[in-house]
């Protein structure tokens, strides 16, 4: 019912929305970006059930503190992402969850393979995916240890051996790859 | 410092992908508050990433979103419900700077037109009630002046009257029931008319009035009754007499005079 509404609706006027308590820009909220932030909280948690718990959560928080998001500060997506991070990492630590934080090189490899399993939630994702798709491997797992495992270039460098500048220079180069630079 | 290196040192991906520390992170930020360059890289990186995070999505549950939508409800009690619709907003229509001056100008005019409305019809206000005022203060002073040109004209008439050469004043003297008492007649010997001034007679007893009477020739000549209202009276027309007298009779007078009471007498 609300399609064309929802294609129009910048961010601006979901912030403006969220901020006036409006449930509809919630609704909007969370149909544009509960799968983005979903499959990130997925890769952070490894566990689909605590990964949507962590998800509802992060919304209701989304929704309380839509007041103190700062437009000047960044983007509605990564403020969004950073409390979803922040709540996985709250949920990993609180319930004696077993930290698997620190997935391996390896695993985050073979997250990849999984891709295809992912569910496309919409059709302009499909292009998208190529484009990551894309992605040189060596980069990929790079930009995956930092963005979904909250690495450091260090720890890029120790877990997968291989020199600082690398991660750095590789890190850069799949994210100007990704804005469509390269 | 080099913003090109600062750049390129990969900063600023992971400041976005949130892995810095808070004290990097208030570094990053206060770099990018002061070079419009490193924020705008930092908004091209955010968009990258959210490609890439958009290009891992997966679809959770359909349970989460309701879930959401009730520990929300149950927690603030009430959420707009649909209500909230999102609207376009639309920026203001451009307006030429001509038509905006013209409609503060207009707004001006209005607001001092309506001052002056309101300070003039006070005005006209006050001057309507002055108005008022000063038509009934006016109404009292011709009402004065026409009670004082009708007592002017009794007296003036009355002035002629004893002024005439024809008439000729006759005192009355007081008898011996009121030695003090006196009165004076203006009789026009042409005319006949005779007018009575009582300069000095005792109020009349409840039922009794004063009668002028006219002497000729030992005949008692009725000349009219009289009351005291301290004015010059207009008595009966006399054509001849010797003497005038004032007796005290009967309310209406009598037919005969009663010779006792005669109060005041004079000889022409």
């Amino acid at each position: 019912m609300t399609d064309t509404i929802t294609i129009q609706a910048t961010e601006d006027l979901l912030v403006h929305g969220l901020q006036q308590k409006s449930a509809q820009a919630l609704n909007v909220l969370y149909e544009r970006y509960s799968g983005a932030l979903y499959g990130v909280i997925c890769r952070i948690v490894n566990d689909d059930h605590i990964a949507e718990d962590i998800l509802q959560e992060a919304f209701v928080k989304i929704w309380n503190n839509a007041e103190s998001y700062d437009k000047s500060k960044g983007r509605l997506f990564t403020w969004m992402l950073n409390i979803c991070r922040n709540a996985s990492i709250d949920k990993m630590r609180s319930k004696g969850y077993k930290s698997k934080k620190k997935t391996s090189g390896e695993e985050a490899i073979d997250h990849q393979a999984d891709n295809n399993l992912y569910n496309d939630i919409r059709p302009e994702t499909i292009g998208i995916k190529e484009i990551v798709n894309k992605l040189k491997p060596e980069w990929k797992v790079i930009v995956d240890l930092i963005y979904f495992n909250g690495y450091t270039h260090q720890e890029v460098s120790e877990e997968l051996n291989i020199p600082l500048g690398t991660v750095k220079t590789r890190l850069r180069s799949a994210i100007l790859f990704l804005r469509g630079i390269v | 410092m080099d913003i090109n290196n600062y750049i390129e040192s990969g900063i600023l991906e992971l400041y976005v992908a949130g892995v810095l520390s808070v004290d990097e992170n208030m570094e990053v930020e206060e770099y990018a508050l002061h070079h419009p360059e490193i924020k705008s890289e930092i908004n091209s990186i955010e968009k990258a990433f959210e490609k890439y995070a958009l290009a891992h999505a997966k679809q959770p549950s359909k349970s989460v979103l309701n879930n959401v939508l009730s520990a929300i409800e149950t927690q603030n009690g009430k959420v707009h419900k649909g209500e909230g619709r999102i609207l376009q907003m639309k920026p203001a229509a451009a307006v030429s700077p001509f038509l905006k001056y013209l409609a503060y100008a207009a707004v001006a005019l209005l607001f001092i037109s309506g001052s002056l409305n309101i300070y003039y019809y006070n005005k006209f206000q006050n001057t309507q009630q002055q108005l008022v005022a000063l038509q009934g203060e006016n109404e009292y002073l011709a009402n004065q002046f026409n009670t004082m040109q009708a007592n002017y004209d009794e007296l003036a008439g009355e002035m002629n009257f004893i002024k005439s050469p024809d008439n000729i004043a006759v005192t009355m003297k007081g008898s011996a029931l009121q030695p003090d008492a006196i009165a004076t007649i203006y009789w026009n010997k042409q005319s006949g008319d005779v007018h009575l001034n009582v300069n000095n007679l005792p109020v009349p007893p409840q039922g009794k009035q004063y009668q002028l009477w006219a002497i000729k020739d030992g005949e008692r000549i009725d000349a009219g009754v009289f009351d005291m209202d301290g004015s010059i009276q207009i008595m009966k027309n006399i054509p001849a007499a010797d003497a005038f007298a004032v007796t005290l009779e009967p309310v209406g007078g009598s037919k005969v005079p009663t010779i006792e009471l005669i109060y005041v007498v004079g000889n022409v």
